[in-house]
């Protein structure tokens, strides 16, 4: 560029100590000038701009592309290199501080991330910290009752009232129902009893087999050894088998086998609950308890 | 360009190292969002699962007691004199209807009952009289021997008191059990009675405790 000014300059002021090239004795001198370049002013052929080129400048460009290029080519090697090597230099520059540009944006925007990433972390990981904490507060199994407590306290009296209507106004409806409940019942009721008693009868009936082996082996055997046969012999076995009914008769009445029969007859509880029940029958102050059994009634349906 | 400054590839190689960079910061803080809810979400599932549910349950029930009975006894009390009548009512009407139909279902079962309490009774008595038998066996050996000198003589000695005891022992455990095995067919001749019209409303009011008994039984045992 500046040697293409100088051409320029040496042109307008029509420098007298402008050499043709290859006669000059200054080699700072511009290598390249047009052969017939005169000044501007003197009397040759004006340059009559083409159309195109008459757009915002009011004078044609003595060095349109054409003619650099023109004088590009005819620039030495070491010049055209030098300019080349200019303009890659100025867009390397360019180049570097663009991407230097780019490269300091970009690791601000890194740190920012890595600083609001952090913090965010952080910030989640404080809140689920609480949250666990809270959570391990109401886990407690202390927590949980008084929670399930709090709920069932505010919903009995909404809940009594809905059961009180329900009993009173469906009261025929659980009536009939029932009555299908109880014959699809009894058949179940029947064998559950049965189960009931099985172990106390095995339990009763070892104790009672224990008292026989005993009396029998206690039984008195003299006369019935010693007797012929005949009817002699029979009054001997009869005496033998009174004296062991004898015996037998009071052979529970011992405190510790009475006691052994009664922890038997307590055993079926299901049984005995059924003869307690059949036993006080409807008390005058059992409306609350026959309630309940209504309730766990239709509850259980 | 200063020496200082950076050439156009180091530069690229700044901004690619700083593209990675970036990337990994968003894979980290995804990573580390992740493992975050991983652990919160396990930090709950261990709360459950180390719930303490036998302590739950003393502390539900004393709570219960302490809190909630007393509100459900005060209802209970508002609720029956009012749910017991209509209940009574609606009972007395169906059981027209009821007891003869139920009374005949009672009547099969009660047979079935009988028959079977005896079966269970008598396979008892057996397996006692086997397993005392062998336990002493020796001594029966010994009696049966003092008997008499002949074998088979002693045998029919030993035959009939065997059998007179048996008859005892049965007796015994029918006498003893009497009530428990009474207990059915009792509440049939009562039930009976008041198919019959034979029995007052108060007999009819027993009667259904314990058929509320018989309902809530079943529905127990079925869970």
């Amino acid at each position: 560029m500046e040697d293409r000014e100088r051409i320029a300059d040496s042109e307008e002021v029509g420098d007298p100590t402008f050499e043709m090239p290859g006669t000059r004795s200054d080699d700072t001198q511009p290598l390249v000038r047009p052969v017939d370049l005169e000044p501007l002013d003197s009397a040759v052929p004006e340059f009559v701009a083409p159309p195109e080129m008459m757009g915002n400048s009011p004078l044609p460009d003595p060095f349109d592309d054409e003619e650099e290029e023109a004088q590009e080519e005819e620039l030495p090697p070491l010049e055209a290199a030098e300019l080349a090597l200019a303009e890659l230099r100025a867009e390397a520059a360019a180049l570097s501080e663009r991407l230097d540009s780019q490269s300091q944006t970009l690791m601000a925007r890194n740190r920012r991330a890595v600083l609001s990433s952090a913090l965010f972390i952080i910030l989640v990981a404080i809140y689920m910290v609480w949250a666990g904490a809270q959570l391990k507060v109401a886990f407690r199994p202390e927590s949980v009752a008084d929670a399930a407590t709090g709920v069932a306290r505010d919903a009995i009296p909404q809940a009594a009232s809905a059961l009180h209507l329900m009993l009173e106004d469906g009261a025929a409806d659980i009536a009939e129902s029932f009555g299908e409940d109880l014959v699809r019942a009894t058949p179940g009721y029947r064998e559950a009893l049965v189960q009931d008693l099985d172990p106390a009868l095995a339990a009763l009936s070892a104790v009672v087999v224990e008292r026989m082996y005993k009396e029998i082996l206690q039984t008195s055997v003299a006369d019935y050894a010693e007797t012929e046969a005949g009817p002699e012999r029979s009054r001997a076995l009869e005496a033998m088998l009174s004296d062991l009914d004898l015996r037998l008769s009071t052979s529970l009445e011992d405190r510790g086998v009475a006691a052994q029969v009664a922890a038997v007859q307590a055993q079926p509880s299901l049984t005995n609950r059924a003869l307690r029940i059949r036993q006080t029958g409807r008390q005058e102050n059992h409306d609350r308890e026959l309630l309940l059994m209504w309730l766990t009634v239709i509850a259980g349906r | 360009m200063a020496e200082t400054e950076l050439r156009p590839g180091e530069l690229l190689d700044t901004l690619t190292t700083e593209r990675k960079r970036q990337s990994r910061i968003r894979t980290l803080l995804g990573g580390g969002l992740f493992a975050l809810f991983l652990l919160f979400a396990m930090a709950i599932f261990v709360q459950f699962h180390n719930l303490d549910t036998q302590r739950l349950e003393v502390k539900m029930n004393a709570k219960a007691s302490a809190a909630l009975w007393p509100i459900v006894s005060e209802q209970l009390d508002q609720l029956a004199p009012s749910a017991i009548p209509a209940l009574d009512d609606a009972m007395v009407k169906e059981a027209k209807n009821l007891l003869p139909r139920w009374n005949a279902v009672l009547a099969e079962e009660v047979d079935l009952f009988t028959q079977q309490a005896q079966q269970v009774g008598d396979n008892k008595l057996e397996e006692a009289l086997a397993t005392g038998g062998t336990a002493r066996g020796v001594e029966l050996d010994l009696f049966r021997s003092a008997l008499h000198a002949d074998p088979a003589v002693s045998d029919v000695a030993l035959n009939a008191l065997l059998e007179r005891a048996k008859s005892w022992a049965r007796a015994e455990m029918d006498h003893l059990l009497a009530e428990s095995m009474g207990f059915l067919p009792d509440f049939h001749q009562d039930t009976t009675e008041l198919a019959q019209g034979v029995l007052d409303e108060k007999a009819l009011q027993d009667a259904i405790m314990m058929m509320i008994e018989i309902v809530n039984s079943q529905q127990s045992k079925e869970g």
